[in-house]
């Protein structure tokens, strides 16, 4: 410091230097400490440039991304759009059966929605218009003389539209007559012939005329062809319907007619057979006194010889006798001359009776009789008549069922009803003699049979008796190993 | 019923006469044998504009019928895919002039309005028009801009033409196509609302030529317009262009912190952008996006901010069809969320458009914009 104050004591023009020098560092100091500001931000201003970019770039990716998603939620939107036009024809038009009704759904409200503004429905061949809208009168005729050509195409294109042709020179009139708009041509088919032929033109969409609108419109053809296909079976159906009724109605009165003539000579039958039986019987009677009186030899003793053929004649007349009886039962049943009496009776009595009565023949055959029965059950009928439907069932069990054998009768009550069973451990029989073993003079064919003489009415009676009760008889059966008949009647509650 | 003024109605029977004959048992119901001197009417394509003026003109006698017809109406808090909806004002209330033309330039169109609109001197009023898809909405607000200078209540619902279907508005004897409207006069005010809830994405651009109707963007960035989509989509704008999704993408233009949106109707063969609306050469513009959720969040948010709901007499929604389609199945929870902020003494009313002109609170003027829901509030007494 010393040394300073002596220079500037002895030199003043050296402080001045001095000063200067301080000054040029100081400045130095100063444009460099700036100089580094300046490019800490230019730095800065870099970075924010490209941070800049960066979120130019990241638009860009927003703005991209965006759009496709956009774009997809347009084309759904579209597709659900057409699936709407699809579902409300389909829905208003599924029920109809007329081709006119079914047509006139298409308008010009559907047309729009498509995104058309004219439209043309030609039925074909005939060439009549079913639909048309916004074309004049001389477009319609220009495209009606093209139809024949557009035929042609139709197997090889289902749906024309304009690019398809573009490029052929035959239907340079079409793209005349449908200058710079964008079409869409299609036939609608029931069955494989053409029907009509439904043109879309003039397209409105922004789009224009992409797949998504020719799938639609084929889709409208082809439903609008099933719909034609669904009239003309209709109509055929109800036409074959209407002929059906037609004849069934014929055959009915044809069948009423049979079955009044049928009923007529059923009482013919009956009366004759009621008759015929009537005037047989005063005769056998007196002959079956006489047979009687002669086989007891109350007219004088008879030659042995003489005697067996008598008692032959005896028995034969008894036979002929049960048989003219059934016989005018059965008439009496069918003519409802018979007087029936519909009683609560106990039906395990009338068994019981039956069996008693009918001891002896099976005595004869040593055939066991069990009656498998409650002590007694109360049912409603006619005690009578049903003694003579048990008797009749017996015998005939008692005819087939070998000696040492078992007839088993039982009842059990069911619900409001008792069954009865009347079993044997006969010969039995055939399936198909079991649906036919009911009817009059009708005898199952086995060997048996043709050993053991019968009339074939007696299950017949016994069927009409419990007819008029208004209850079922029904026959199990097996060859060989036996026979049931069951028969219902109603439970006194 | 004593104190009613405004009356609504609506009806959702397919045939237009019995349709109509419900509403106007309704409006009866409300308003008794008040004498009605407007029947400010919105019907869906299936109804035919000519019944709907005949039996209106037998059953409420209105003296004036103003009726727009659009895709989808609003009515309370539902929307309505198919029926009328019929608003009602009582002579006394309301003043009205009116004014129809199928197809003019702006100074047509400015004449009509020097002729019927600027005799009407009062404070409080407004202007409901219907813009059909012929109509020049460049020259509509040119020619409404030489009439009645920029800082005007205008609210308008313009149609684009969809599947050749017609878009009809009816005043009073008049039936057609074409550019009609209503100017509103009478004690209240008037208050407006936008939804848009649309986000900016990437970098800004300016538009840096546009062509002289106003509508279509030829450069940006002194490139060719298209060239902002294909920066962005890529490989993708091929597709872009085919599907015709632009509605999806609306240019925002920055003004004072919020994005008016435009749609983006077509990418022309030179690669310009056409639009909807008027569009000024170096204004700063973004791509913009949107998702169900954004915009129904921008809905809450704003709902929530704004007391002018609170005392409104009538309720009439704008809403944008290009909305409807982003918002999906939630559109309808849109105008539900909307219509439970009102008191019950609010009636509300509304359809929907492809684009909507009503004033902007920047700018001083009125603008055009798509995907924007507005809300016209307007409250009865106090002028």
């Amino acid at each position: 410091m010393e040394t300073i104050n002596l220079i500037i004591k002895t030199n003043p023009y050296l402080l001045w230097i001095y000063l200067q020098f301080i000054i040029i560092v100081l400045l130095s100091i100063y444009l460099f400490s700036k100089l580094h500001k300046i490019k800490l931000l230019n730095n800065n201003v870099s970075h924010l440039y490209r941070e800049l970019q960066e979120l130019d770039d990241q638009a860009k990716l927003i703005i991209q991304s965006d759009m496709k998603l956009k774009i997809y939620q347009e084309d759904i939107a579209g597709k659900l759009n057409k699936l709407s036009i699809l579902r409300t024809l389909i829905s208003s038009s599924i029920s109809i059966l007329d081709e006119k009704e079914l047509f006139s759904k298409i308008d010009e409200e559907l047309i729009n929605n498509l995104g058309f503004k004219k439209s043309l429905l030609i039925m074909y061949p005939q060439k009549e218009l079913e639909l048309n809208i916004n074309f004049s009168q001389k477009e319609i005729e220009k495209f009606t003389n093209i139809l024949p050509k557009l035929e042609e195409l139709f197997d090889a294109y289902p749906v024309i539209s304009q690019k398809v042709i573009a490029h052929k020179e035959e239907f340079k009139n079409l793209l005349e007559f449908l200058p710079n708009s964008d079409f869409l041509i299609s036939p609608i088919r029931r069955g494989k012939d053409i029907k009509a032929i439904f043109l879309l033109a003039k397209c409105t969409l922004p789009q224009g005329v992409t797949e998504a609108e020719k799938e639609t419109f084929h889709i409208i053809c082809m439903y609008l062809g099933q719909c034609l296909d669904n009239i003309q079976l209709f109509e055929s159906l109800y036409k074959t319907g209407e002929e059906l009724e037609h004849k069934i109605k014929e055959k009915t009165f044809q069948l009423t007619k049979s079955l009044k003539e049928i009923k007529e000579i059923s009482k013919l039958k009956s009366e004759f057979i009621s008759g015929v039986s009537h005037e047989l019987r005063t005769p056998l009677t007196s002959i079956k006194g006489f047979s009687s009186l002669l086989v007891a030899e109350k007219f004088g003793k008879l030659p042995e010889e003489a005697k067996e053929r008598l008692k032959k004649i005896d028995g034969n007349v008894d036979k002929l006798v049960n048989m003219v009886n059934t016989l005018l039962d059965i008439s009496r049943i069918e003519s409802k001359r018979i007087e029936v009496k519909i009683t609560p009776a106990d039906i395990v009595k009338i068994i019981k009776d039956v069996g008693e009565l009918l001891t002896p023949q099976m005595s004869n055959k040593n055939i066991h009789f069990n009656i498998n029965t409650p002590a007694s059950v109360e049912v409603y009928a006619d005690k009578n008549l049903i003694e003579r439907a048990f008797i009749n069932i017996i015998n005939n069990a008692i005819k087939f069922t070998p000696p040492g054998g078992t007839i088993t009768v039982g009842c059990s009550p069911k619900d409001n009803y008792a069954l009865i069973s009347i079993s044997d451990t006969g010969c039995g029989m055939a399936k198909h003699d079991c649906e036919k073993i009911f009817q009059e003079f009708y005898r199952a064919e086995n060997a048996l049979n043709q050993k053991i003489k019968g009339t074939g009415l007696g299950l017949s009676l016994v069927k009409k008796i419990l007819d008029t009760h208004g209850e079922r008889i029904w026959v199990e059966s097996e060859l060989n190993k036996g026979t049931t008949f069951y028969f219902t009647l109603k439970l006194v509650k | 019923m004593k104190d009613e003024i405004i009356a609504i109605a609506s009806s959702q029977i397919n045939d237009s006469a019995s349709a109509i004959k419900e509403i106007s048992r309704t409006v009866k119901t409300y308003l008794g044998g008040k004498h009605i001197y407007l029947a400010l009417t919105f019907f869906t394509p299936q109804y035919k504009p000519a019944i709907i003026k005949e039996i209106l003109g037998i059953t409420l006698k209105p003296e004036n019928i103003f009726a727009v017809q659009s895709p989808l109406l609003i009515f309370k808090d539902k929307t309505v895919q198919r029926g009328i909806v019929c608003c009602c004002f009582v002579r006394g209330t309301v003043s009205i002039k009116n004014f129809f033309t199928k197809n003019a330039d702006a100074v047509a169109i400015e004449f009509i309005f020097r002729r019927n609109i600027m005799p009407f001197k009062e404070r409080n009023r407004f202007l409901i028009s219907s813009l059909g898809p012929q109509i020049n909405v460049y020259n509509y607000l040119r020619g409404l801009e030489l009439a009645l200078g920029r800082n005007f209540n205008v609210f308008g619902a313009g149609f684009l033409k969809k599947y050749g279907a017609k878009n009809y508005v009816m005043l009073n004897n008049i039936i057609g196509e074409g550019l009609g409207g209503i100017l509103i006069e009478g004690n209240f005010s008037v208050d407006n609302i936008k939804l848009r809830g649309f986000i900016p994405l990437g970098k800004s651009f300016t538009i840096t030529k546009i062509a002289p109707q106003k509508n279509r963007i030829i450069e940006i960035d002194n490139k060719p317009a298209a060239l902002v989509y294909k920066k962005y989509l890529g490989n993708n704008f091929e597709l872009f262009k085919k599907t015709s999704i632009y509605s999806y993408y609306p240019l925002g233009i920055k003004i004072n912190g919020t994005y008016r949106l435009i749609n983006v109707i077509d990418i022309l063969d030179d690669d310009s952008l056409f639009c909807i609306g008027d569009i000024k050469e170096n204004s700063k513009a973004h791509i913009m996006v949107a998702t169900p959720e954004s915009l129904l969040e921008e809905v809450r948010k704003t709902l929530l901010n704004k007391k002018s709901f609170s005392d409104c007499n009538l309720a009439i929604i704008l809403n944008s069809l290009s909305r409807r389609k982003l918002l999906k199945e939630k559109a309808d929870e849109e105008i539900a969320q909307i219509a439970r902020i009102f008191p019950d003494m609010t009636k509300v009313i509304g359809l929907y458009c492809n684009y909507q002109i009503f004033p902007c609170d920047y700018i001083r003027q009125p603008t055009i914009e798509n995907h924007t829901l507005s809300v016209i509030l307007l409250k009865y007494g106090d002028h």
